[in-house]
């Protein structure tokens, strides 16, 4: 078993609204086994990349990072990035990233349904992306 | 329209591999309205769990956040939370106690959030995106 540290923060105020974003967590600790990826780069110019296959089994869990590392994120691409669930027969979006975007989820593995896949949009782009087996 | 400056790091070293996490992003997020800047729910066990809808299908894009805020996130709740798209046909997210998640929300999907194994309290934000 490993343990690595997250740390998150969301700062600003928005228009009409008294209170402030003051979101913070500071180093709560992740505990984390191999199979994992600690950093990977991929560009995608058509179709998917499958990153977490549904077949990792039920009770199978994973911290999941993803960022569009195109013209904002350093590199050259433009398009969105499209996620889905990796289900062999009803593939369903969950989220999209643009340029420069990030997620962070704790992903539930069910055995038939429950990895990931990313998806070509619009435009090529490049990303980056790791994930942690979760204990 | 307003923006957040977001950060987020991931640091430490996985047994097994030679270099070490060191993941470290900040970038700025433009915002629309509506948002939700702060909300707080507890679980409901009733029947299995009941879905409680955060997002709805008709909401414009956005981004969520969302933390478990059970025994060591201060609240009371030992239980996990399940990640719903709003129709209830896909569970994709799965929060322990003190886990969090940040993620961009594509309109049409929908979020709901829901008890698993027990009770907890919920901490989230909803950001529209321009």
């Amino acid at each position: 078993m490993s343990q690595i540290k997250a740390s998150f923060e969301l700062n600003g105020t928005l228009i009409g609204q008294s209170d402030p974003v003051a979101i913070k967590i500071s180093e709560f600790i992740l505990d984390m086994d191999n199979p994992s990826i600690t950093s990977a780069t991929r560009t995608l110019a058509s179709g998917s990349d499958i990153l977490i296959p549904c077949a990792q089994g039920a009770g199978v869990d994973h911290y999941l990072y993803i960022r569009n590392t195109g013209t904002n994120g350093a590199m050259t691409g433009t398009g969105k990035i499209i996620i889905k669930d990796d289900h062999p027969s009803a593939v369903r979006e969950i989220s999209e990233l643009e340029v420069g975007d990030f997620l962070f989820i704790p992903v539930i593995g069910h055995g038939t349904d429950g990895g990931i896949e990313v998806f070509y949009d619009t435009a090529a782009t490049n990303y980056v992306y790791a994930y942690f087996r979760r204990i | 329209m307003a923006t957040l400056q977001s950060l987020f790091n991931l640091t430490g070293t996985i047994t097994g591999q030679s270099d070490s996490v060191s993941i470290s992003v900040n970038p700025v997020l433009t915002i629309g309205a509506p948002s939700v800047t702060s909300g707080g729910i507890t679980t409901t066990a009733a029947s299995g769990g009941t879905n409680q809808e955060v997002i709805g299908t008709a909401d414009a894009d956005c981004y969520l956040y969302v933390r478990n805020t059970g025994t060591s996130g201060g609240g009371t709740g030992t239980g996990q939370i399940d990640v719903v798209t709003v129709d209830g046909t896909k569970t994709f997210g799965n929060l322990k106690v003190g886990d969090f998640g940040f993620f961009p929300i594509k309109t049409g999907i929908g979020v709901s959030l829901k008890y698993s194994t027990a009770v907890t309290n919920v901490e989230y934000a909803i950001f529209t995106r321009p």
